[in-house]
C-alpha cells in the first residue's frame, strides 16, 4: 500500500511540480491554503506532511503549531518544503518543530524524495 | 591680727615705779633738804665755841673709816658706772677713789708718830692741809662730773668721757698733792686770829657749794635716788666746810671733830644713795625681766602668727605665679609710656621670646606698625580710666610673624594716679584665619552658586526656603510673580500639581534619598524639561535638609527624542532590508523551483517523445537555472556577512576530519578527469578552535575552484604545521591547473571577477566562490592568500594564525622588537627563541656542489645573521676550514673530488680541527644515520630552515635544558627525577606554587612540569602569577596531573600551557616528547 503524503502548497505551480515528481510514489493529499490544511488533515490523517512555509492567512509554522495540538496527529513527521533558504533559516524551522528541512527550488528530486523516505521510514 | 603688746620699757632715770606721782617725792625731798639746812645751820651755832676737845685718835679712826667709805663708795660709782655707762658716775666714782687715798695719807700723817719726820711741813699745817686736798679734790671732781653730764647732754647724750683720760688724771692729780706735801713748805693752817680761823677749808666749801648748785639744777634729784642722795650730801658737805671747820681753831676741837663726822655722813649718804639705786634697779630689772618674758612670749606668737601669714602669702603669690604662668591667655602689663613690666609665659611663648628679654621693651614696638595708632589710642582710653574690652591688636613675633590677638586692658591706679595697665588677651589668629578662609569660601561657593544658570536652592526639613540663587529667584518669580524670599513654604514658591510633586521628593530626599527626576512644564512646542537632582544634606544629627539643583535638560531631551527616532529609524530599515532580502530569496527561489523541477521531469521523458536536441535545450534551461540559483544564494550570503550579520560559532575542530570531510563530499567532480584529489594532513594534529562549517565552506570552496580549473594532474589540501609538529598553521590547497597570471592574483578575490572574462563560459561557477571565501576567511581572522604560475598551478593558503605570531619571524624579527604582543603561550618556546640570538656572528661554512643547495643554506643562515663560507667540495672545504676555522660546517656527502666522508674523516683527524662540529646535509643521510661517523648531526634534503636552525642551536649553543618540576607528592618527585635523570637537564624540584616563584629568578627553567593540585599555592595560581610576571610569561609549562578538569580549567590550560600530561599514563613517553619539543634532541635522549 503506497504511502499518504499532505501536501499544504498555495502555489498551483508548485503543487503540480510536487505531483508529477511524487505521483508515482506516494497518495498525495493536496491544500491550497493553511486554513484547509488544519481543517482537512485530522479528518484524513496523511502518513507524512509537506507543508510550505509562505501561506496566506495562516502561515506553515502556525499550521504546525495548530496539528500538533491533536495528539492523534503529534507522530506525523512534517517536512519544511519552503523557497526560504536564507543562511540559518533551516536551523529556525527545525526549531520551530518540523521535523525535516527541504529548500525550494528542488533542484534534485533525490534530495526530496530521500527525506521523504527517510522520515516515513521512522514513523513506521 | 593681734596687736603686740607694747612692752614698756622705763626709763633709765626713772628709780621708781608706782603709783607715787613725782612731784609728791620732789616735794618730799625738797623738804628733806630744807630740815638738813636747818638741823646743820643749828648745829653750827650750837657747836661755836664749845670746848670739846679730842685726840688724834679719834680722828685716825674716823679717818680710816671714811677712808673705807670712800673706797666702797668710790668702787659701787665705778660698779654703776660699768653698769649703766653714765659719765656721772665715772667722775663720782674716780673722784672718791683718788680722795680715798689722799684721806688715807690724811689720816696717816694725822697720827703725829707716823708722819714724823716724812714732811718738811708743821703736823698741824700738814694735817690741815691734807685734809683740804683731799675735800678739794672730791669737790672738784663732783662739780666736773656735772659738767660732764652737760658736756654729754649738749651731744645728745653721748658718753664722752673716756675712762682712761679720768683714770690718768685723777691719779695725776692724787701724785700731784703727794709731791706737795712731800717736797713743799706749807703755809700755815690755822688763823686763829681771823673770824674764819681755817680759810683753807673755804676752797671745799666753794667747789662743794658749786657742785651742789649745779646737780640742784639739773633737777635729777627728783627722780633719780642717787642723786638725791648726792644733794643730800653735798648739802652736808657745804655745812660741814663752811659752817664747822672754817671756825675750827685747832686740832681735834668740836668744830673739827663734828666737820669729820658730817664728812662720815656725807659718804654714807652717798653710799646710801648708790645702794638705793643699785636696789632700784634690781627691783626694776626684776619687773622688767617679767615683762620681757611675756613680751618674748608674745612675740614668739607673734611670730608663729607671722610666719604663717608669710606663708599664706607666699603660696598665694605662688599661686599667682602659677596661674599667670600656666594661663593660656596673654597677660601683660605695662607702665603709661608702654614700657613692658610683666608678662606671662604663654604671652611670650605665643610670640616667640625667652626669659627676661621682653620686659623693659616698649609695648608700641612690638605690636604691627599698622595698628600702632589704635594701640596709642587705646592706651589713652586705659589711662584715662576706662576698661576697654574687645580690643583687637595684632602683635609681631620675635621672628617679625603676625599674631591676631583680642582681649581686654584696664589700669591700675595707686593714689588716684594710674600706673599700670593690667591687659589680657587671646591668640585668636586661627580663629580670624580660618573665618577669613571661610569668608573665601563662602564667597566663592556663593560665586559658583550663582555662576551657573541652573537653579539651586535648598530647604529645611519643614520644606521652607534656606538658600537658593538668582537661577531660581527668576524663575519663580516667572511662575509665581513674586520674588522668593528666605524662610518661604510650599505654599508660596508652587501651586497645585507642582507643589504636591515636590512636596514628595523634598519628604523623600529628607528620608536620606540622593535622586533625579526630570519634570516637564508647560505643554506644546513650549514644553520645556527639567531635571531636578535632590540631595539630602546629611549631618551628624541626621538629614538636615535638602539641596535641589534644578537644570534645564530640553535640549539633551530633544537630542535624545531624535536619537531614538533616528535609532528606531535606522532599526526599521535595517530590519526592513533584511526583510527585504529574505522576500528576494523567496520570491526569486519560487519560479525557479517550477523552472527547474519542471525541466527535470520533462528530462526523464517519460513519454519518450523528445528528440536529443529538445533534450539538449532542456538541458541548458536546467543548467541556467542552477546557476541563477546559486548565483541567488551566494549574492545573498556575501551581502550578509559583508553587512556583518554573520556570526561565528567557534568549537575545537579536527583539521583531519574536516578535510577528510571536504574531499569525500567534492570526490563526484573529479570523475571523469584525469585529476587526482589528495589530503597531506599530519597524525596527531592539535584542535583549533574554529567556525566549523564557515572554515569547511571555505575548504569546499578553495578546492571546488582547484577541481574546476584543473584539467589534469591533482589537487592538494595540506595541512602545514610550524616547528609544533603537531600545531596546524596553514591550510593550502595546491593544484596543477592553468593558474593565474600575476596581474589577476588579487582581482580574483573580487565579485564576478575571474581570471579572465572567458572563464565563466569556459568553466562555470558564479565568480563569487573566492569572495565569498576570503570574507569568510577575513570575518574568522584568517588570511588567506594565493600564489600562481600560469600553466603550472596555483596554491591558495589559509593562514590559520596571524603572520605576525608565527614563531619563526618572531625570532628573526626580534631585535626590531615585533616579539612583543605575541600570545600567551608561543608555540615555539619562548627560550628557544632567544636562542637564536647566539647564532649571530658565528661562521659557517656550507660545504655542497649543488649551488641550489649552498644559496638556501645560506639564504637560511644568513637571515639569522650568521657569517657564511662556502665550498665546493672536500679539498676546497678543508683549505677554508684551515684559513677560517669556521664554528660550524654543513657537509653534503655526495661531492666531486673529495666526498663528504672522506672530508670528515681528515677533519676529524686534524688535531686543530676536529672540535668542529660538522652537520651532515645530505639526501643520503637518512639512510646511513648509524654509519657517520663524526658527524654532529644529519639533516634530510631539502633542508627545512626550523630543522636546520634547531640542529644549529643544539651544535653551536652551550647544551641547555633546565627544568623545574613543582609537585607536592615526594613519590612523584622522584619519578620525574628518574624521567628526567640522563637526559642531561638540571632539575629543581619545588613542593609547591609558591616555592616555584621563588626558584624562577635563579634557576631560569627552560620549562616548567606543573602538578595542580598542591598545599600552599596551587597550579592554577602559579600559573597566573607567571603569566604575570613579564620575565617569566613565555616559559614554556607542562601539567602534570591525575585531576579531572571541568571544560573551563581545560579552556584554561589549554591558553597557558603546552601540553597536559595525565599522571599514571605513557608518562615518560609523553614527557620525552614535550621536552624534545621544547629543549630539543638533546634535551630528550634518555
Amino acid at each position: 500500500m503506497r504511502a499518504t503524503l499532505a501536501l499544504v502548497e498555495d502555489n498551483p505551480d508548485n503543487r503540480l511540480l510536487v505531483q508529477a515528481i511524487l505521483e508515482d510514489r506516494y497518495e498525495i493529499m493536496e491544500y491550497a491554503t493553511g486554513v484547509a490544511a488544519v481543517e482537512g488533515i485530522p479528518a484524513a490523517p496523511p502518513d507524512l506532511i509537506l507543508l510550505d512555509i509562505s501561506l496566506p492567512e495562516m502561515d506553515g509554522t502556525e499550521v504546525l503549531r495548530r496539528l500538533r495540538e491533536h495528539p492523534e496527529l503529534e507522530k506525523i513527521p512534517v517536512i519544511a518544503l519552503t523557497a526560504h533558504a536564507m543562511a540559518g533559516d533551516r536551523e529556525k524551522y527545525l526549531e520551530a518543530g518540523f521535523d525535516d528541512y527541504v529548500t525550494k527550488p528542488i533542484v534534485d528530486e533525490a534530495v526530496l524524495v530521500g527525506a521523504i523516505e527517510r522520515w516515513l521510514q521512522q514513523s513506521r | 591680727m593681734a596687736a603686740a603688746k607694747q612692752v614698756r620699757f622705763q626709763d633709765p632715770e626713772d628709780e621708781e615705779l608706782g603709783p607715787d606721782p613725782r612731784d609728791r617725792r620732789a616735794g618730799r625731798r625738797q623738804a628733806v633738804y630744807w630740815v638738813l639746812v636747818v638741823v646743820l645751820l643749828l648745829g653750827a651755832i650750837l657747836l661755836y665755841g664749845s670746848p670739846w676737845e679730842t685726840g688724834p685718835n679719834l680722828h685716825t679712826v674716823m679717818e680710816a673709816m671714811a677712808t673705807v667709805l670712800a673706797l666702797v663708795v668710790g668702787g659701787l660709782a665705778l660698779v654703776r658706772y660699768y653698769s649703766k655707762r653714765r659719765s656721772t658716775y665715772l667722775f663720782i666714782g674716780t673722784g672718791f677713789l683718788g680722795t680715798a687715798f689722799l684721806e688715807a695719807f690724811h689720816a696717816v700723817i694725822s697720827s703725829a708718830p707716823l708722819a714724823a719726820g716724812l714732811t718738811p711741813g708743821e703736823f698741824a699745817d700738814l694735817t690741815s692741809w691734807s685734809w683740804v686736798a683731799s675735800r678739794a679734790f672730791l669737790s672738784v671732781f663732783l662739780f666736773v662730773s656735772w659738767l660732764a653730764w652737760r658736756r654729754d647732754e649738749a651731744a645728745g647724750g653721748a658718753d664722752l668721757a673716756t675712762e682712761r683720760s679720768v683714770y690718768t688724771t685723777a691719779a695725776a692729780l692724787t701724785l700731784l698733792v703727794f709731791l706737795v706735801f712731800v717736797t713743799l713748805p706749807l703755809a700755815p693752817a690755822y688763823h686763829p686770829d681771823r673770824f674764819f680761823s681755817r680759810p683753807s677749808e673755804l676752797i671745799p666749801a666753794f667747789f662743794f657749794a658749786l657742785a651742789l648748785g649745779a646737780y640742784l639744777s639739773k633737777g635729777l634729784w627728783r627722780r633719780d635716788v642717787f642723786e638725791h642722795w648726792l644733794v643730800v650730801a653735798l648739802i652736808i658737805s657745804v655745812f660741814q666746810h663752811s659752817g664747822y671747820l672754817v671756825f675750827s681753831r685747832e686740832l681735834f676741837d668740836s668744830a673739827d671733830d663734828a666737820g669729820h663726822l658730817l664728812k662720815l655722813v656725807s659718804y654714807v649718804s652717798v653710799l646710801m644713795g648708790l645702794l638705793m639705786s643699785v636696789y632700784v634697779s634690781f627691783r626694776r630689772e626684776a619687773s622688767a625681766s617679767e615683762e620681757i618674758l611675756e613680751a618674748n612670749q608674745a612675740l614668739a606668737r607673734e611670730v608663729t602668727v607671722r610666719a604663717a601669714a608669710e606663708r599664706t602669702l607666699q603660696e598665694s603669690q605662688d599661686r599667682l605665679r602659677d596661674f599667670l604662668d600656666n594661663a593660656h591667655d596673654l597677660i601683660q602689663s605695662t607702665d603709661p609710656d608702654g614700657t613692658i613690666l610683666y608678662v606671662n609665659q604663654a604671652w611670650k611663648r605665643t610670640l616667640g621670646y625667652e626669659g627676661e628679654e621682653v620686659e623693659g621693651r616698649n609695648l608700641f614696638t612690638l605690636v604691627d606698625p599698622e595698628c600702632v595708632d589704635a594701640c596709642r589710642e587705646i592706651f589713652s582710653r586705659v589711662f584715662a580710666g576706662e576698661s576697654v574690652t574687645g580690643i583687637e591688636v595684632i602683635f609681631r613675633t620675635r621672628s617679625g610673624g603676625k599674631v591676631i590677638c583680642s582681649g581686654s586692658s584696664n589700669a591700675r591706679f595707686e593714689n588716684g594716679r594710674a600706673v599700670a595697665t593690667r591687659s589680657i588677651f587671646r591668640n585668636v589668629t586661627d580663629e580670624r584665619r580660618a573665618a577669613e578662609e571661610l569668608a573665601t569660601s563662602q564667597a566663592n561657593l556663593r560665586a559658583l552658586f550663582e555662576s551657573t544658570g541652573d537653579a539651586i536652592w535648598s530647604v529645611d526639613r519643614n520644606h521652607r526656603l534656606i538658600t537658593y540663587n538668582s537661577a531660581f529667584s527668576l524663575g519663580v518669580e516667572a511662575r509665581v510673580g513674586r520674588e522668593p524670599g528666605q524662610g518661604d513654604g510650599l505654599e508660596d514658591l508652587a501651586s497645585g500639581e507642582e507643589r504636591e510633586w515636590l512636596q514628595e521628593r523634598y519628604d523623600r530626599a529628607l528620608a536620606g534619598y540622593r535622586f533625579s527626576e526630570v519634570r516637564h512644564y508647560r505643554e506644546g512646542p513650549d514644553q520645556r524639561y527639567f531635571e531636578l537632582f535632590f540631595n539630602p544634606i546629611l549631618t551628624l544629627s541626621g538629614v538636615w535638609g535638602v539641596v535641589v539643583f534644578s537644570r534645564d535638560v530640553t535640549p539633551r531631551r530633544r537630542a535624545e527624542e531624535a536619537l531614538v527616532q533616528a535609532k528606531e529609524a535606522a532599526e526599521d530599515g535595517n530590519r526592513a532590508k533584511s526583510q527585504f532580502m529574505a522576500n528576494m530569496s523567496h520570491e526569486l527561489r519560487t519560479p525557479l523551483n517550477s523552472v527547474i523541477g519542471f525541466a527535470n521531469i520533462l528530462l526523464k521523458d517519460r513519454a519518450g517523445k523528445l528528440g536529443d536536441q529538445e533534450k539538449g535545450y532542456l538541458d541548458r534551461i536546467l543548467a541556467n537555472g542552477k546557476h541563477l540559483l546559486s548565483l541567488i544564494n551566494e549574492i545573498l550570503d556575501l551581502s550578509k556577512i559583508e553587512a556583518g550579520r554573520m556570526e561565528l560559532e567557534l568549537e575545537p575542530v579536527e583539521l583531519g576530519d574536516l578535510i577528510r570531510e571536504t574531499l569525500s563530499q567534492l570526490e563526484g567532480q573529479v570523475r571523469g578527469k584525469p585529476v587526482e584529489l589528495r589530503a597531506k594532513v599530519p597524525p596527531d594534529l592539535l584542535t583549533i578552535h574554529a567556525d566549523r562549517g564557515k572554515l569547511k565552506q571555505v575548504v569546499i570552496n578553495l578546492v571546488g575552484n582547484a577541481l574546476k580549473f584543473t584539467e589534469t594532474g591533482n589537487v592538494t589540501v595540506q595541512v602545514e604545521t610550524g616547528a609544533d609538529p603537531r600545531q596546524p598553521r596553514r591550510i593550502s590547497v595546491h593544484d596543477t591547473g592553468v593558474g593565474i597570471p600575476d596581474d589577476r592574483l588579487e582581482a580574483i578575490f573580487e565579485a564576478f571577477q575571474q581570471a579572465d572574462g572567458s572563464t565563466t563560459r569556459k568553466f562555470g561557477g558564479t565568480g563569487l566562490g573566492l569572495t565569498i571565501s576570503r570574507s569568510l576567511c577575513s570575518l574568522m581572522d584568517y588570511d588567506l592568500t594565493v600564489e600562481s604560475t600560469v600553466g603550472e598551478g596555483s596554491r591558495f593558503t589559509i593562514h590559520l594564525s596571524p603572520p605576525e605570531s608565527d614563531p619563526s619571524r618572531v625570532a628573526l624579527d626580534e631585535d626590531e622588537g615585533a616579539g612583543r604582543g605575541q600570545p600567551p603561550i608561543p608555540q615555539l618556546p619562548g627560550a628557544r627563541l632567544g636562542r637564536l640570538e647566539g647564532l649571530r656572528e658565528k661562521t659557517i661554512m656550507v660545504v655542497d656542489d649543488e649551488a641550489d643547495s649552498r644559496f638556501l643554506l645560506r639564504h637560511y643562515l644568513e637571515e639569522v645573521g650568521c657569517r657564511i663560507l662556502t665550498a665546493r667540495d672536500g679539498v676546497e672545504a678543508m683549505e677554508l676550514a684551515r684559513s677560517e676555522r669556521p664554528d660550524l660546517i654543513t657537509l653534503d656527502l655526495m661531492m666531486p673530488r673529495m666526498s663528504g666522508w672522506e672530508f670528515l674523516q681528515k677533519l676529524k683527524a686534524d688535531n686543530d680541527l676536529s672540535e668542529i662540529p660538522v652537520v651532515v646535509v645530505s639526501i643520503v643521510a637518512r639512510d646511513g644515520t648509524g654509519e657517520i661517523l663524526g658527524a654532529a648531526d644529519l639533516l634530510n634534503k631539502p633542508v627545512e630552515r626550523e630543522e636546520l636552525l634547531e640542529v644549529l642551536q643544539r651544535s653551536l649553543l652551550p647544551a641547555f635544558g633546565r627544568v623545574l618540576v613543582v609537585e607536592d607528592d615526594p613519590d612523584t618527585q622522584l619519578l620525574l627525577e628518574r624521567h628526567l635523570d640522563g637526559s642531561g637537564v638540571e632539575v629543581r624540584v619545588t613542593a609547591n606554587g609558591k616555592e616555584a616563584l621563588q626558584a624562577l629568578d635563579a634557576f631560569e627553567p627552560d620549562v616548567i612540569l606543573l602538578d595542580l593540585m598542591m598545599p600552599v599555592m596551587d597550579g592554577f595560581t602559579f600559573l597566573k602569577h607567571l603569566r604575570e610576571g613579564e620575565r617569566h610569561e613565555g616559559i614554556p609549562v607542562v601539567v602534570l596531573s591525575a585531576r579531572d578538569l571541568s571544560p573551563e580549567e581545560e579552556r584554561s590550560l589549554d591558553e597557558q600551557t603546552l601540553a597536559f600530561i595525565r599522571k599514571g599514563t605513557d608518562v615518560e613517553e609523553r614527557l620525552q616528547e614535550v621536552l624534545r619539543t621544547v629543549l630539543g634532541e638533546d634535551g630528550a635522549k634518555a
